[in-house]
């Protein structure tokens, strides 16, 4: 509709001279010259980035991109923490037998180191990206209710250190399983005091998203600049708002059957327990009610980051926009009417029902699949670093997806239930596609958060030792599981090669550690380095683009118009005949009576040198 | 937040509308906390037999009289609101001063038919999740009568009306909720029993 395709001519570039395209960095210099020195990022970088420059003001900031920041510290910090903790499970697997840790302290493992991936890692990252990016992405200045933002990641902090301290506890952390399962998780089975913790630890992480989730929606609904209409969001913002609302949707349900599961342990009600008339049955309705949408509130986020990074690296507009918007819509619906595909064995639901709508939800994510493919297909591709990972990202997806569609079959779910099968098929669509589209995300946004670019090289290592380590992890996981090794045991009989397949994916562990070595250097070196990105390194599309890299406080001193779903690709072709046609951009000034806040535009149509007036009224 | 450089980024000022739909959304995440509740309620039901079991008798009559207390504290505050868009504070402070003694009945009925029920709430499912339910509503008339405490006190201390008007109307919002989802309260446990 909007979006102009540069391949519209046979020649690269559409065919027209390269110096026609305006670079954001001469835009946002000013109009003191032609824009013949290339200094942009000088000018912008480091000085007024608008974070926090004391311990103090970390602490209280109510930043959106300060607090993004933390979140994604806080959370690659959990992730390490987590990380750690699959290297005690694994070192204990290497071999059959019982070596390191008690069986108590391994179910404490495991259990918290699903917690910590599940609640501390993954879903708070899909939080920073949208507290950093969704204001940027719809020209915002911040969230709609920056204090409350604050507020939850205050929540968000506390509730992971109240997970973790639980093994501190009498008794050790808690260890049912992240699902917790009553009567496990009842008072009568798990005592300590850790399991406490962790149900506390929950509801506070939860409430944490919860508001951050109302927070994103406001800001979205409310806060969108001018000529920002929700078809020309990007897919990124689209992906965060329906994640939002998913999680408006499970995570006060979740907070509610922890209540009633508190409750059960504290004072002797009965919801849960079976020797007097309460259902675990309920328990597992009302967590995977929960716990399905929340493998696409960790899911939706990262697919907003690959669709934003394939069309940028492809130099092609993204294939069927409302398509993806219709898809992510469609995910989300669905979402909430496939859980008891987790409960199929139980023998207790409407097994037809939810494996007809397992299957289904395949589709929307099939379309999402051939968008991304659809998306380079004919493009000009060049591999940096952000499309090594979304690349990594669509293989992992893809294989996840193929083994979920296997275990949406009740025949074979049967099977394969609590196996090593479902071990495998969970970490690839929720451990690999999460970590490749982190990596992806923070290789494409470091430019536009520190002014400076990872190192290329190092990626490329960090890649390699990533796909190959993570496929020797957890491929050979599925063979232990169609042969029948249970999960969540911490020893096993050497047989039908369970030894084998055990050793290699413990060793595949040492190969994912080694595949932080390249990325820590990578950071290390970009501290020490100068700021030289400008505003726009990647020649990307979307709106945070169109600012300085840092961004400065409140983010914009000025908004190109935005006409499409790419406001900056238009604006750096504005030169051109269609994409810069002076009809549109006069109906645009009309329309918005602001002309002079559109120096290039401004110029163009009154044939004068941009003028450096500002504060006029608008 | 002040916005330099000309007033380029032109919003909706946050502290009316967008403060007003932030109320909006939190109370979608607040009825989706009483969803798991009464998921509990009828799928216990459906699992257990006699329902309720013998002995937990409840008083409907005292249910529906109180049912009435509630509702018509919605009225009296859709009152307050209409006085607060009409400048009279006058008439706001004594529509809300009703509205809080209504509620304040209601809870002080809830409280004390705690005390006298025949059954507690851990003796059998049935009675964990009559005081789970009724209780985690308890608790939300309990908060929106703080809130209309303090939306009193900004009433009474404010000296133009119309500034309160943000904080009227999301607690309005948070009170009729309260509300509605007493009805359903009521009629799953004392009408469909």
């Amino acid at each position: 509709m909007t979006a102009l395709d540069p391949d519209r001519s046979a020649e690269p570039l559409g065919g027209v001279d390269h110096d026609q395209l305006v670079s954001v960095d001469d835009v946002l210099a000013g109009g003191d010259d032609g824009g013949d020195d290339g200094s942009g990022g000088d000018e912008h970088g480091g000085h007024d980035e608008g974070l926090p420059k004391t311990i103090t003001g970390w602490l209280t900031t109510t930043d959106h991109k300060a607090l993004g920041i933390a979140y994604a510290i806080t959370s690659l910090i959990f992730l390490a923490i987590g990380g750690s903790l699959a290297g005690v499970i694994r070192a204990e697997l290497a071999e059959p037998g019982e070596q390191f840790v008690s069986e108590q302290l391994y179910n404490g493992v495991f259990t918290i180191h699903g917690s910590v991936m599940v609640y501390l890692f993954a879903v708070p990252f899909g939080f920073a990206l949208a507290n950093y990016l969704v204001p940027l992405q719809i020209g915002a200045p911040d969230l709609a209710f920056p204090r409350l933002n604050a507020f939850s990641y205050w929540l968000y902090v506390f509730g992971g250190l109240i997970m973790l301290l639980g093994f501190a506890a009498d008794g050790g952390a808690a260890a049912f399983g992240w699902f917790a399962y009553p009567p496990l998780s009842g008072a009568g089975a798990s005592p300590g005091l850790g399991a406490d913790m962790w149900i506390v630890a929950i509801i506070l992480t939860g409430t944490s998203g919860t508001l951050t989730a109302i927070n994103v929606i406001a800001t979205i609904t409310m806060l969108r600049a001018p000529g920002m209409t929700l078809f020309r969001m990007p897919i990124m913002t689209w992906n965060l708002l329906v994640t939002s609302f998913m999680v408006l949707l499970a995570f006060p349900v979740l907070s509610g059957a922890l209540f009633m599961l508190q409750l059960d342990r504290l004072f002797g009600f009965r919801f849960y327990d079976p020797t007097d008339g309460g259902s675990p049955i309920l328990w597992q309705h009302l967590f995977w009610f929960f716990g399905h949408p929340e493998v696409y509130i960790v899911a939706l986020p990262f697919f907003g980051v690959v669709t934003e990074i394939f069309p940028v690296f492809a130099r092609r507009p993204v294939f069927g926009y409302k398509g993806l918007v219709l898809a992510t819509l469609t995910i989300g619906a669905l979402s909430t009417s496939v859980w008891a595909h987790h409960m199929f064995v139980t023998g207790e639901v409407l097994v037809v029902f939810f494996a007809l709508t397992s299957a289904l939800i395949a589709v929307p994510t099939g379309v999402k699949v051939f968008n991304w493919i659809g998306s380079m297909w004919g493009g000009s591709i060049s591999f940096e670093a952000p499309m090594k990972f979304s690349i990594g990202f669509l293989v992992t997806f893809v294989a996840g997806g193929v083994t979920g569609v296997i275990l949406a079959s009740p025949t074979l779910d049967y099977h394969l239930s609590d196996s090593y099968f479902v071990v495998a098929h969970f970490h690839y669509v929720m451990g690999g596609t999460v970590i490749f589209a982190l990596f992806a995300a923070i290789y494409f946004w470091w430019p536009k958060v520190t002014g400076k670019k990872l190192s290329e090289r190092l990626a490329t290592w960090q890649f390699w030792l990533l796909m190959i380590g993570f496929n020797t992890t957890f491929f050979f996981m599925h063979f232990l599981g169609r042969d029948g090794m249970p999960r969540r045991v911490p020893d096993y009989a050497p047989v039908d090669n369970f030894e084998l397949w055990n050793r290699i994916a413990s060793f595949g562990y040492l190969i994912l550690v080694a595949s932080v070595v390249p990325f820590v250097i990578a950071i290390v070196k970009s501290f020490r380095a100068p700021v030289t990105e400008g505003a726009d390194p990647w020649e990307a599309n979307s709106l945070e683009w169109a600012t300085s890299s840092p961004p400065p406080e409140h983010n914009f001193d000025w908004l190109p118009p935005i006409r499409s779903e790419r406001p900056v690709f238009d604006l750096r072709w504005i030169n051109h005949d269609e994409v810069g046609n002076p009809d549109v951009a006069e109906a645009w000034v009309d329309r918005e009576g602001i002309a002079d806040n559109w120096r290039p535009l401004a110029a163009e149509l009154a044939g004068d040198p941009p003028t450096t007036t500002e504060g006029d009224q608008p | 937040m002040a916005i330099t450089s000309g007033e380029v980024i032109r919003h909706r000022r946050p502290e009316t509308s967008t403060g007003q739909f932030g109320v909006i959304v939190f109370l979608a995440s607040d009825v989706m906390l009483f969803a798991p509740f009464f998921a509990a309620y009828f799928l216990l039901r459906s699992t257990n037999s006699p329902w309720p079991p013998e002995g937990a008798d409840i008083d409907l009559p005292r249910a529906l009289v109180f049912t009435i207390v509630l509702a018509s504290s919605s009225f009296t505050l859709v009152a307050a609101d209409r006085a607060q868009a009409r400048g009279d504070r006058h008439m706001m402070r004594r529509w809300l001063i009703a509205t809080i003694g209504l509620g304040l009945a209601f809870l002080v009925n809830q409280l004390l038919e705690y005390t006298t029920l025949p059954f507690r709430p851990d003796d059998h499912p049935y009675g964990s999740i009559y005081y789970g339910l009724t209780g985690l509503h308890t608790l939300h008339v309990t908060s929106g009568l703080c809130i209309l405490a303090l939306l009193y006190v900004r009433a009474v201390r404010s000296r133009h009306i119309e500034t309160v008007h943000p904080w009227a109307g999301g607690t309005s919002l948070f009170w009729h909720l309260v509300d509605i989802i007493w009805v359903f309260v009521f009629v799953t446990i004392w009408v469909i029993r």
